[in-house]
């Protein structure tokens, strides 16, 4: 084997991940540059790297996006929570109780059928165009995929844990609080992973289409200044946004299922 | 020994119990126990032996309080069943412990769920892992166990409530030929330790084991679940597997053997 071979596969497994992925993201920046600089393609189409880089200086410097993100940032976080808070207990009610599910279904099956962005229209001129039109638009995207995620996490649970259970003659809240939870962490974990890329939707197609401020807005002023740098820019802090959340919630994931990764 | 007390106490009692499950469409009621009686005394060790679906898990849930019964009644220390309660604890085929939770958590999980002081809880519990042979475990998850230490944790799980019937739902089945016969006669130490407070129902299909373990074998016949017959296990205590080579035992096994070949072909 050749010695450098040799040295790349002592690396450990997720440094060599980093490594190569790395390496690719930077590759792919430095082709675009050079695409740019070669004059073969519109630059108002396609911007640069440099570009972008400059237009995030000037905004940064302009401190209006400050604004912005405390604008999104807020309609994400009130949308979101609300999407937790009203998500997992409607969707474990509607996995068990029967009835529960009978008379809610439809609405779910309606919510869950219909493109939220098609409701836009209507919420905004109910709400108007502040932030409330938009919490409501997160939490309509992000709550449906969250109830179905609960919903299938009640009906996987394993039927003789919640046997035994009974048999210590546990109470329901007991029985809610020991089994019905931690056996649907990975569920509802799925679901808010679902719920995250649903909300930043929400955010971003409201803020367009009906907004006065936050990233959304600033991606429609800029999309019709035909100014693609700042585009851009704002493209990359949203990206960033949903990788970031992303992370955190692996993160989370990693801790509360740590008997999972045990013994596999 | 309870045949040796001058005053026998009754734990369990069995008052004609009939438990009937609701008829699929177009067909009749399946009686699943009919009209059962049985005393079991205190400190006793009682084994349920059929063929499957002679209603053994049945009778097992009936006693634990998790199903309704349609005639009759059970008697705990003279006060009918009509729930689980924390005077019984039961063993499972299937260890059924939480995934979430390391051993010591699962075996103080019965404790947790009656408010017990967690503290105390975990002192009692690691006693208990002791008693069962877990002892170094403690934090391992369930995944990262065997099934036959699974039972072990399962077993110190039911017994840390401390209750006065221990019931066990075939809990060897689903264990290998080797791992089986360790924990029959781990059961018997544990017995041991512990004779004359706790009484115990065990279900199973497994002939020698019901001797080995049994101070009486209770035979139900399949659909509908009836007594057939009940042998006493005249065997003396402590016993262990070597107790299997003994004439005695074979005879017991014969006998027990022609009654379950009875019932399963009439």
């Amino acid at each position: 084997m050749l010695p450098t071979h040799n040295r790349l596969l002592r690396l450990s497994t997720t440094q060599k991940r980093r490594l190569i992925s790395s390496a690719s993201v930077l590759a792919f920046l430095l082709l675009w540059e050079l695409l740019a600089a070669s004059g073969l393609v519109n630059r108002i189409m396609l911007s640069s790297p440099s570009a972008i880089a400059r237009a995030a200086v000037r905004i940064l410097e302009q401190g209006e996006i400050w604004h912005d993100l405390l604008i999104s940032g807020t309609e994400f976080v009130i949308g979101f929570v609300l999407v937790l808070v009203v998500g997992i207990p409607f969707g474990l009610l509607l996995g068990w109780y029967r009835t529960f599910n009978y008379i809610f279904e439809p609405y779910v099956n309606a919510l869950n059928a219909v493109p939220r962005v098609a409701l836009l229209p209507l919420i905004l001129i109910w709400l108007g165009l502040g932030i409330w039109s938009k919490v409501a638009i997160v939490f309509l995207g992000g709550v449906i995929p969250l109830i179905l995620s609960a919903q299938t996490a009640t009906r996987m649970i394993d039927p003789t844990l919640l046997r035994a259970a009974r048999s210590f003659g546990a109470t329901d809240w007991q029985i809610v609080r020991t089994i019905v939870l931690p056996s649907s962490v990975p569920y509802l974990l799925t679901g808010v992973r679902m719920a995250i890329g649903r909300a930043l939707i929400g955010i971003v197609v409201g803020e367009l289409v009906g907004g006065s401020a936050g990233l959304g807005f600033q991606l429609a002023v800029a999309g019709a200044n035909f100014q693609t740098d700042r585009l851009f820019v704002y493209i990359f802090i949203i990206t960033g946004f949903g990788m970031a959340m992303t992370g955190l919630l692996n993160r989370l994931e990693r801790r509360v299922e740590a008997w999972r990764m045990h013994g596999e | 020994m309870p045949h040796r007390a001058l005053e026998v106490k009754i734990k369990l009692e069995l008052q004609n119990i009939t438990v009937c499950y609701p008829a699929a469409r177009h067909s009749e009621p399946l009686v699943a126990l009919d009209q059962l009686v049985l005393s079991i005394q205190i400190g006793e060790f009682v084994s349920v032996l059929g063929p499957s679906g002679c209603g053994k898990t049945t009778l097992l849930n009936a006693i634990d309080g998790l199903i309704p019964l349609t005639a009759g009644q059970i008697l705990i220390s003279s006060k009918p069943v009509r729930a689980p309660g924390t005077d019984r604890a039961v063993v499972f085929q299937t260890p059924a412990l939480l995934p979430w939770r390391n051993v010591i958590e699962n075996v103080v999980y019965g404790l947790e769920l009656q408010g017990h002081d967690r503290a105390v809880a975990h002192l009692y519990g690691q006693q208990l892992i002791k008693l069962v042979g877990l002892d170094g475990f403690e934090n391992h998850f369930p995944a990262q166990l065997s099934i036959g230490m699974q039972q072990r944790a399962n077993l110190a799980r039911a017994l840390a409530i401390n209750p006065d019937v221990l019931l066990l739902d075939e809990p060897f089945a689903s264990l290998d030929a080797q791992t089986r016969e360790q924990m029959q006669t781990e059961l018997l130490r544990i017995w041991a330790s512990r004779a004359l407070q706790m009484t115990a129902v065990f279900v199973t299909h497994d002939i020698a084991e019901a001797i080995l373990l049994s101070d009486r074998v209770v035979v139900l016949t399949p659909r509908p679940g009836r007594i057939r017959d009940i042998v006493k296990i005249d065997l003396p205590r402590p016993r262990d597997r070597r107790m299997k080579h003994r004439d005695q035992f074979f005879a017991y096994e014969e006998q027990l053997r022609g009654m379950i070949d009875d019932v399963a072909n009439p």
